[in-house]
């Protein structure tokens, strides 16, 4: 029911719509329909470009999400390209060596006889490798198949351990060993396969059962039966099977005394203090690869490989006897001698040489030799003689005791 | 009945014309043209300032069409504009402004209507003389009373006004009751 007061705003409302007001004039009109045309044109023409100001508007509040983005998939690429890019074998040999060293390889072997072995033992450490050191390990590389067991890699001892690939790199460069030292661990599936081929090939697999068995037993017995043998030792040589110091140790130490690789092996032998398991096994692969062997003049031993040559060389050509003495007395002596009278025989000639070389006890001397025969083979052009000392020494003894013909 | 169920709002016209349809607007022009123009005309002004008011308005509302949002009705969101656009002026002229309303006697209605019964007020329109009435309440009491004839609610006009609903309650009421007062006085006699 409608109040008073709802009675006098109605009577209001008629008397004010009564007042007839003036009508919008026409020029008004014209004006704003014409201005609204104008806008709807342009504004019909800016939303068909409408989602750019959308996208810009979005990118204007979530520009940091934005780079964010663009930052993690850029990221995202690169590693994958990287990742398909493979590491080459030189790749894989440094890293894998840079994390222990060639000591902790371990070598398995594919050798005959029910030989197979797989000892998980320190052989060499190259950073205490000298330069005609290195060079022997290069020719016996061959012959060995290094392969890497993660899972049974033992402790090694420090001073074997190679735990700077640097260090590995330029001892390998300083003895320009860079393609044939074969440290290419990881891949070595391949490169182990075909070294144990080169290795059956080198070495008759008689040769190596009879190393084996020609072997002195550790113990007592051993000891008394190599007490001898160490005397007649080189002197790195007697220093390694001294250091050693048990009868296995010896064993050893002998084994290697009669190989080109010996002082090498015996040297690190014996500043590591080899435990008896290690020396054990450490000639068992020696022998079982060819590296060591009882016999020197066993048929596919490198040294024996460039021995005819020598051999017949230094006995037909007596200038070739007179250079090579002359060449060693200047190494070993120390004497700068020209002219040595050629009437004895070569093997009496050579006699004191071997023996001069037997009293270098000390590693500095045997070092020093070795640098000076190094620097006197580099500007010996009569004819080739071997890499390193140790190797020349161990040609002579072969001569002082030489094969019945 | 189907007219008016077929008839488009004015949101949704707006909204078209946001798009480019010019033919929205001019029916929306169309719709409200008069109506704001009445009103202003009854919030005293000049009639120049009232077409200046209005085209002003009327620009506002296409200028703004691409921020439209349809959150409150066409009509308030006019007529909110319009009122802003009336007080700006007022305060540019600081609300001394003045209609000339003549008689025909070159004398101003509006100094005669407070305190003077009109001598010929048989032959002046009634409603004439309300919009003469209504100038002599304040602007606040005259705008609400003018949005409330607009037929917006107090709400609404709370809105446009930046006022609270009570305050708009009060000035309504005060309002009627003056201009009826005045009215009663005019024929009293």
């Amino acid at each position: 029911m409608p109040t008073k007061q709802d009675l006098d705003d109605a009577e209001l409302s008629v008397l004010l719509s009564k007042a007839e007001p003036p009508k919008s004039p026409q020029h008004v009109d014209d004006y704003i329909l014409a201005y609204a045309r104008t806008q709807a044109a342009a504004s019909e023409h800016s939303s068909r470009w409408r989602f750019l100001a959308v996208s810009k508007s979005w990118l204007n509040q979530n520009w940091f999400s934005a780079v964010a983005t663009i930052s993690v998939a850029v990221v995202a690429v690169s590693l994958s390209f990287q990742n398909l890019v493979a590491p080459s074998v030189d790749e894989i040999a440094l890293t894998s060596a840079a994390g222990r060293g060639v000591a902790d390889f371990d070598v398995e072997l594919d050798a005959p006889a029910g030989l197979r072995v797989q000892a998980t033992q320190s052989l060499l450490s190259v950073n205490e490798l000298s330069v005609e050191e290195l060079s022997v390990a290069e020719e016996a590389t061959p012959t060995l198949a290094l392969k890497v067991d993660n899972a049974n890699l033992p402790a090694v001892p420090e001073s074997l351990a190679l735990n700077d690939s640097p260090v590995l790199e330029n001892s390998l460069r300083e003895a320009n060993l860079e393609n044939s030292l074969s440290l290419t661990a990881a891949a070595s599936s391949t490169t182990a396969v075909s070294s144990l081929e080169r290795a059956e090939q080198s070495v008759a697999p008689n040769d190596a059962i009879a190393g084996i068995e020609s072997l002195p037993t550790s113990g007592p017995d051993g000891d008394a039966s190599t007490a001898a043998a160490v005397d007649t030792l080189s002197p790195s040589r007697r220093l390694a099977a001294n250091a050693i110091g048990n009868g296995t140790a010896r064993v050893v130490a002998d084994e290697l005394a009669q190989t080109r690789v010996a002082p090498s092996v015996a040297s690190v032998a014996s500043s590591a203090s080899l435990p008896k398991e290690v020396g054990d096994i450490v000639v068992e692969e020696l022998v079982a690869v060819g590296l060591v062997r009882s016999n020197p003049q066993a048929a596919g031993s490198p040294a024996a490989a460039t021995r005819p040559g020598l051999d017949t060389l230094l006995a037909a050509d007596a200038a070739a006897q007179q250079s090579l003495i002359e060449m060693l007395t200047r190494v070993l002596i120390g004497l700068d001698q020209n002219e040595i009278a050629m009437s004895a025989p070569l093997e009496e000639l050579i006699a004191p040489l071997i023996s001069a070389y037997n009293q270098l006890t000390d590693e500095p001397s045997i070092s020093a030799a070795a640098d000076r025969y190094r620097d006197v083979r580099l500007n010996f052009t009569a004819f080739e003689l071997p890499e390193s000392l140790a190797q020349m020494m161990e040609f002579l003894q072969a001569l002082e005791y030489p094969e019945p013909r | 009945m189907l007219g008016l169920l077929t008839k488009i709002s004015d949101e949704s016209l707006m909204l078209k014309y946001q798009q480019g349809d010019s033919r929205s607007f001019e029916k929306l022009y169309a719709r409200h043209k008069h109506s704001l123009f009445a009103y202003l005309y009854r919030s005293h002004v000049d009639l120049s300032v009232i077409e200046e008011i209005a085209q002003e308005t009327w620009v506002a509302i296409i200028d703004s069409a691409k921020n439209y949002r349809a959150a409150a009705k066409f009509k308030t969101y006019l007529y909110a504009i319009a009122h802003r656009k009336l007080v700006d002026f007022w305060r540019k002229n600081k609300f001394d402004y003045l209609v000339d309303r003549t008689d025909g006697n070159g004398e101003s209605i509006v100094e005669n209507i407070a305190d003077t019964r009109s001598p010929s007020a048989d032959a002046i329109d009634l409603s004439m003389d309300l919009l003469l009435a209504l100038e002599s309440l304040s602007k606040e009491q005259q705008q609400a009373f003018l949005l409330r004839e607009e037929g917006f609610s107090r709400r609404e006009i709370a809105v446009m006004t930046d006022t609270n609903e009570e305050t708009i309650k009060s000035r309504i009421r005060y309002a009627s009751t003056h201009l009826k007062r005045i009215l009663e006085v005019q024929y009293a006699d």
